[in-house]
């Protein structure tokens, strides 16, 4: 197994207390800590890791990011499967990398079209966290975004070399069609090399995408930080309306260690698991859990080869996305793949002249939607299919096409099919202002215990169409300077 | 139109060779796998030129690469290939054409990552390079610079 330097086994700090606690070390936590050790109050902080640290190496030896399947610690009653990493970096390890911020609407959905909930800050609160973020990322980024998600600053890197189709829709539409902003590297950094579009990104044979073993070792190795793996925290103890204590099981048993200020991202199932067996909170905890659409189409190009682009999502389009159709039906994004999703053509000397899209749609957070607990206190997901606001939203982006697409020449496009899972776990400790309807606070403290933070994209109290990492690091950024500033 | 007694005979020993299928396992390429796959390569691409052994590791590794066609299901496609009557059972059975296509879309496309084709390979022989997946910086087609 891999090893920190500060790796210590959970019995070393049974019973000590600590000035912060930190429990996951996913994109919410991992930010936060990146913040958090930038502030004198932040003190001397203990991370608890439910799973082991399994360099990259050791992932692609494995073929897995973890030894723990994530469907072995929850049971499941809702209409898809719901995946996630448990482990030293939780979903950095199996993110794609897609990094689109949120658009401005998405933080107004309420006020704009009268459906979902409005945020409790905007987009230009959250505009400079969005830059630091993708500075530590090293985002790959298309500086004519910012004609619909305004930016203070450019990206860090350049933009990937687009495909023929995509460069000629860029060309059509430059004010709704954009190379992919992403987190697998246009460029060699010092941690990691540029993408070759090898295809492969839940496990990038070169390492080319942003994860916490490339680029964040130094912020959980740093001498303030003390890391325990195989630790899985039960529940958290208050007294006064605060969290006093942290229950944790490892190999060797039960511990218990204390916090002044307790940081909770262990993901949207497993976080509200947590609260749910701590006894903290309101009927509001766990509900609302829910994820993005997501549908696939497939165009028949008549003459235009693909695949030519340098990284696997070479485009990303927002012809489909804001407007008062929201009021009805969700905004989608359309991701246009630089890769043989469905294989080649058949026919000779048409072999690339493919193009799948991906149509991802946002989804209206429904309270019956929710993590209970089993007898034997572990998660359990309940929830219904996706919403007619949803599908209604990809049949409206997919009827779209082929204005969106008048550019190229198209000889046809079919359906392929519902995708199973976007893989992105939101909204069961949501966010606002009303204690009455939200979980946490503006600034992600939990609404009763007042020294409880919750990271992750748990606290969504919306679903954009837009990819999750990107929001959740910034929020992160945003709690942090917040809270320990 | 398929006459119904025909659809019934394909119906039938589609259930057979399923049935026989599930109930073994075994190493290496299943019987008819290779030729079925040759077959279905050959009226993709044309005639082409390469050994045996090689062309069995491909079998090999495709098939277990894409799991789903290692199973019984795959075995009942390649009977049917080999019997050349797969083109009438897809007619016959939409849910078989889709398959079909799916698995010729895919054969084709490991099959020309794997031996660095890009298009009718004519007379030269060809070597099995190794699929796709299993190399790092190998894509043939993307633009890096």
């Amino acid at each position: 197994m891999a090893r920190l330097k500060n790796l210590t086994p959970a019995e070393n700090v049974a019973g000590q207390h600590f000035d912060t606690i930190i429990i996951g070390s996913g994109f919410g936590s991992g930010f936060f800590l990146l913040e958090a050790l930038k502030h004198k109050r932040t003190g001397r902080v203990l991370l608890l890791e439910w799973g082991e640290i399994r360099s990259h190496a050791e992932q692609m030896e494995a073929g897995a990011h973890s030894a723990i399947k994530p469907g072995t610690t929850y049971t499941n009653s809702s209409a898809k499967p719901w995946n996630f990493t448990i482990g030293f970096g939780g979903g950095t390890n199996c993110w794609f990398g897609q990094t689109p911020r949120f658009h401005p609407s998405d933080f107004r959905l309420h006020s704009l079209y009268g459906v979902g909930r409005d945020w409790p800050f905007d987009y230009a609160e959250l505009e400079p966290y969005y830059c630091e973020a993708e500075e530590v990322m090293a985002i790959s980024g298309d500086e004519d975004m910012a004609a619909v998600l305004p930016r203070s600053r450019p990206f860090p890197q350049p933009a990937h070399i687009l495909s023929t189709p995509d460069a000629m829709l860029k060309k059509a539409r430059k004010d709704m069609h954009f190379a992919m902003p992403t987190a697998r590297a246009r460029l060699a950094t010092d941690s990691r090399p540029a993408c070759c579009a090898n295809l492969r990104c839940t496990l990038c044979p070169i390492d080319a995408k942003f994860t916490a073993n490339n680029s964040l070792t130094g912020v959980f190795e740093h001498p303030s930080v003390t890391f325990c793996a195989g630790a899985r925290v039960d529940h958290l103890e208050t007294e006064n309306g605060l969290v006093r204590s942290v229950h944790f099981e490892t190999g060797t048993g039960s511990h218990t260690v204390s916090g002044d200020l307790i940081v909770l991202g262990a993901n949207a199932i497993h976080s509200p698991a947590i609260l749910l067996r701590s006894g903290i909170g309101s009927g509001l905890t766990g509900r609302g859990l829910h994820e993005a659409y997501g549908i696939e189409a497939e165009v028949m190009l008549d003459g235009i080869d693909n695949f030519d682009g340098s990284t696997i999502t070479t485009g990303l389009d927002y012809g489909a996305y804001d407007g008062p159709f929201r009021k009805t039906s969700g905004s989608a994004l359309l991701y246009f793949e630089n890769r043989w999703k469905f294989g080649f053509r058949p026919e000779t000397g048409r072999w690339r002249q493919t193009l799948p899209i991906v149509i991802v749609v946002e989804e209206l957070p429904r309270d019956g939607d929710r993590i209970e607990l089993d007898p034997n206190g572990q998660p359990h997901v309940i929830g219904e299919a996706p919403s007619a606001y949803a599908r209604d939203g990809a049949e409206r982006a997919f009827n779209l096409l082929p204005e969106i697409l008048a550019a190229l020449p198209v000889e046809r496009i079919e359906k392929r099919g519902v995708r199973p899972t976007e893989s992105h776990l939101q909204g069961s400790l949501r966010m606002g202002t009303d204690p009455a309807r939200s979980v946490v606070d503006h600034n992600q403290i939990h609404h009763v215990c007042r020294n409880l933070a919750v990271v992750g994209s748990s606290v969504f109290p919306s679903c954009s169409a837009a990819n999750p990492s990107l929001t959740v690091a910034a929020m992160s950024l945003r709690a942090g300077r917040s809270l320990l500033a | 139109m398929i006459p119904v007694r025909r659809r019934t005979v394909i119906a039938a020993s589609v259930v057979t060779v399923l049935a026989v299928a599930g109930g073994f396992e075994m190493a290496g390429p299943r019987p008819g796998q290779s030729k079925a796959l040759r077959g279905i390569l050959q009226r993709m691409i044309g005639d082409f030129t390469m050994e045996e052994s090689a062309f069995d590791r491909f079998v090999e590794d495709f098939c277990a690469a894409k799991a789903h066609w290692s199973t019984f299901e795959a075995d009942a496609l390649a009977i049917l290939e080999n019997a050349g009557i797969i083109r009438s059972a897809a007619r016959a059975y939409p849910g078989l054409a889709s398959k079909l296509d799916q698995l010729e879309r895919q054969a084709l496309t490991e099959f020309a990552l794997a031996t660095g084709i890009q298009g009718p390979p004519g007379s030269h022989p060809l070597a099995y390079l190794g699929l796709f997946a299993s190399g790092a910086c190998n894509n043939p087609f993307a633009r890096l610079a």
